[in-house]
């Protein structure tokens, strides 16, 4: 055997270890013998019942073979053109066409070097849960400040009602609600130094809204654009309760 | 007389997942479309239809209903050709399928209907985030049963992604369903979801299977093991951290700009491990992509993989985020990473795989067509959302934008919105791109010309 196999390692440019699981799922497949599979790849004779696979094309990466068997792998091993289950699905001319045809399917497998993949698992969910830790906890839990401003405000009821509509009527997909200590913010009021109970948001495509009541004049100006001027789209699936708690809310942030 | 014995129902779960994932592209790309036209004409689409409601609508259908359900359908393909046993619990993993699409038609009408309550990345109510993250459990679970099976105990590295990626993305669901405060934690909770879907399951599933279908459709080995170890371990790191990003100067610890900038510098080094590590196994086969749609959509993937990794990790430095930030910019990154990373890979997985899966063969001349249009009008959509948020940054730094009133901002920021009109018209070349891919899967499932079917066979027990 080991002659036949070294022989059919070389002539493919395959390792031995590759070859020789390939050569016993080969055998496991057809009925044969090993032997009779690698004699029959180390001769360049056709296999039992299959071609013999072609071997891997040469390159000069640094681990060319080892990521590629040549052919099917010790359980699920290719059988030779379509089975049983081709011919669940097809119509009978397709079945008859298939059938007519057969040729070597390609390897399903591909297997590498032996590992553990518990490891990566692990490795994978503990990295992502200490970034969370970090990068989403850690990060948005509240620092005690010493700065006079806060952005914390005191909404009424009817005013954190018409919140919980800004924001399931998705005003923040357009609005933010944060002044940041940069020219951009220059005239927007005081800056959200401390982390806010308003609506942050993440997209700025409509004016800032941290402290609107300050920056409108009365809560007429809200409403008319709420009802659809200045290019904003008016909130028709609101009635008159609900727009008047969003305009609250509005109002309330000054 | 066999020795062996066909596989019962072999890729009936992937086959169903990418069914069930096209369903939900067109739906997705349909309300991508409105949200694109929602922003330009935001008197014309009101209601149901106003941008406010559309985008979490249109993220829903293409984040939950086509990128999950269809990489998880790829990894369903992958698993027994890399583990050598039979995929655990077949039955189970077609039912999430359905479960995931369900939950994501879902959440479409409830959104729609008004019953969204603007918490969590995807303004979904609870309980539906809720059922979201359980039934993201059942590609976890099928995925550990079948490594825990496995009878091939040699790794090809697509197998670390896809475990990477089962696993991450539960986290990341739970995250999104989590009860935040409103002010920080909930924009937080917004962009780390978002940057960490795109990073960590996106571009993770994508590059994992990219890796794959390198290898099947070229016959080459796998180039260089290192350089996929190298991007695995830096997506991993770069993770959710672009997140942050993108509400530059929010009231967040001083500590996390930098930090920021530092770990999301991971992400062009994986695009450049992974694309190269591809491309290098592709080797001498990149010719006549025309008549090889698979490899043609592995190139365009690596092309978006790279641009999303260079335009993420520039725009996290401070100077540049204090620009971009809140803006446009992002939206481009995030369509470029869905559209453009998710849906090459996905087409290049499909379109290699499914003559093996289904025993018919690619109707390959739109195939090549739909690669090509993707190529352009995702990009071209991509590129002009971004470049509409530089103006738009631009535009609020030199103190326009912010303020309230027509004249304050509408007007100085004209020019970001005409560049964001140029990206709905590419944005409908785009859902034509998208449109034809779906066609293609259909056209294939039922009129494909009959040819082999890769079929597995295991050992009497």
């Amino acid at each position: 055997m080991s002659e036949f196999l070294a022989s059919a390692a070389a002539k493919m440019g395959v390792p031995e270890a590759l070859v020789r699981r390939s050569a016993e799922a080969r055998a496991k497949a057809t009925g044969s013998s090993t032997d009779e599979v690698l004699a029959a790849w180390a001769g360049g004779e056709a296999a039992p019942a299959a071609a013999p696979p072609p071997a891997p094309e040469p390159t000069s990466a640094p681990e060319p073979a080892a990521e590629t068997t040549p052919e099917p792998e010790p359980v699920p091993a290719p059988a030779a053109g379509p089975t049983a289950g081709t011919a669940a699905a097809a119509t009978p001319e397709t079945i008859e066409s298939v059938v007519a045809a057969p040729r070597p399917a390609t390897p399903p497998i591909l297997v590498g070097r032996e590992e553990r993949l518990a490891g990566t698992m692990l490795g994978a969910a503990a990295l992502l849960s200490v970034s969370l830790l970090v990068g989403f906890v850690v990060a948005s839990t509240p620092e005690e400040t010493n700065l006079a401003y806060t952005s914390e405000y005191a909404y009424s009821e009817a005013a954190l009602r018409g919140q919980e509509l800004y924001r399931s009527e998705g005003c923040t997909a357009c609005h933010t609600q944060v002044v940041r200590p940069v020219v951009a913010d220059a005239l927007l009021g005081g800056v959200s130094m401390s982390d806010t109970n308003q609506v942050i948001g993440t997209r700025r495509f409509a004016p800032d809204l941290a402290h609107i009541g300050s920056r409108v004049g009365t809560d007429a100006d809200l409403y008319l654009v709420l009802g659809g001027t200045d290019g904003h789209p008016p909130l028709t699936g609101l009635d008159q309760s609900d727009l008047d708690a969003v305009v609250t809310y509005l109002m309330e942030s000054a | 007389m066999s020795a062996t014995t066909q596989v019962e129902g072999q890729d009936r779960a992937a086959v169903t997942h990418l069914l069930v994932s096209s369903l939900h592209l067109g739906l997705g790309s349909i309300l991508t479309l409105l949200m694109l036209a929602g922003r330009v004409f935001p008197e014309v689409l009101t209601g149901a239809l106003g941008f406010g409601r559309v985008q979490p609508m249109a993220l829903t259908s293409v984040m939950v209903g086509w990128l999950a359900v269809a990489l998880v359908g790829a990894a369903y393909h992958v698993l027994p050709r890399l583990t050598g046993t039979r995929l655990w619990n077949e039955n189970l993993a077609a039912v999430g399928a359905w479960g995931l699409g369900g939950v994501g038609v879902a959440g479409v009408i409830a959104l729609g209907i008004g019953l969204g309550d603007g918490g969590g990345p995807l303004g979904l109510p609870w309980w539906l985030d809720s059922a979201i993250a359980v039934t993201l459990l059942i590609p976890l679970l099928v995925t550990i049963q079948t490594i825990r099976r496995r009878t091939e105990t040699g790794v090809f590295p697509t197998l670390w992604f896809v475990a990477s990626g089962v696993v991450s993305l539960p986290i990341l669901a739970i995250l999104a369903a989590l009860p935040a405060r409103v002010g920080l934690q909930l924009a937080l909770q917004d962009v780390v979801f978002t940057a960490g879907f795109s990073t960590l399951w996106v571009t993770t599933m994508g590059a994992g299977v990219g890796y794959y279908v390198a290898v099947r459709a070229t016959g080459n080995p796998l180039a260089n093991r290192q350089l996929a170890r190298a991007g695995l371990l830096s997506l991993l790191f770069a993770g959710i951290w672009a997140g942050p990003a993108q509400i530059p100067f929010a009231p967040v610890p001083d500590w996390l700009g930098p930090v920021v900038a530092a770990l999301t510098l991971a992400l062009p080094v994986a695009a450049l491990a992974n694309g190269l590590g591809i491309a290098q196994t592709v080797g001498t086969s990149w010719s006549g992509l025309r008549e090889r749609p698979a490899l043609g959509a592995l190139g365009a993937a690596i092309a978006f993989m790279a641009v999303v990794g260079l335009a993420t990790s520039v725009a996290t430095f401070e100077s540049a985020s204090a620009l971009v930030g809140f803006t446009a910019y992002w939206d481009g990154v995030l369509y470029l990473a869905l559209f453009g990373v998710g849906g090459m890979f996905i087409a290049a997985w499909a379109y290699q795989t499914l003559p093996a899966m289904t025993g018919r063969s690619l109707v390959d001349t739109a195939a090549s067509r739909q690669v090509r249009w993707t190529m352009w009008f995702v990009g071209g959509t991509g590129l002009l959302l971004m470049i509409s948020g530089i103006i738009a940054g631009l535009g609020m730094t030199g103190g326009a934008f912010s303020a309230f009133g027509p004249d304050s901002w509408s007007s100085i920021v004209g020019p970001a919105a005409i560049f964001y009109g140029l990206a709905v018209l590419t944005g409908i070349g785009a859902f034509a791109a998208q449109a034809l891919f779906i066609l293609n899967v259909y056209r294939t499932l039922t009129s494909g010309r009959a040819t082999e079917q890769e079929v597995l066979v295991e050992a009497p027990v």
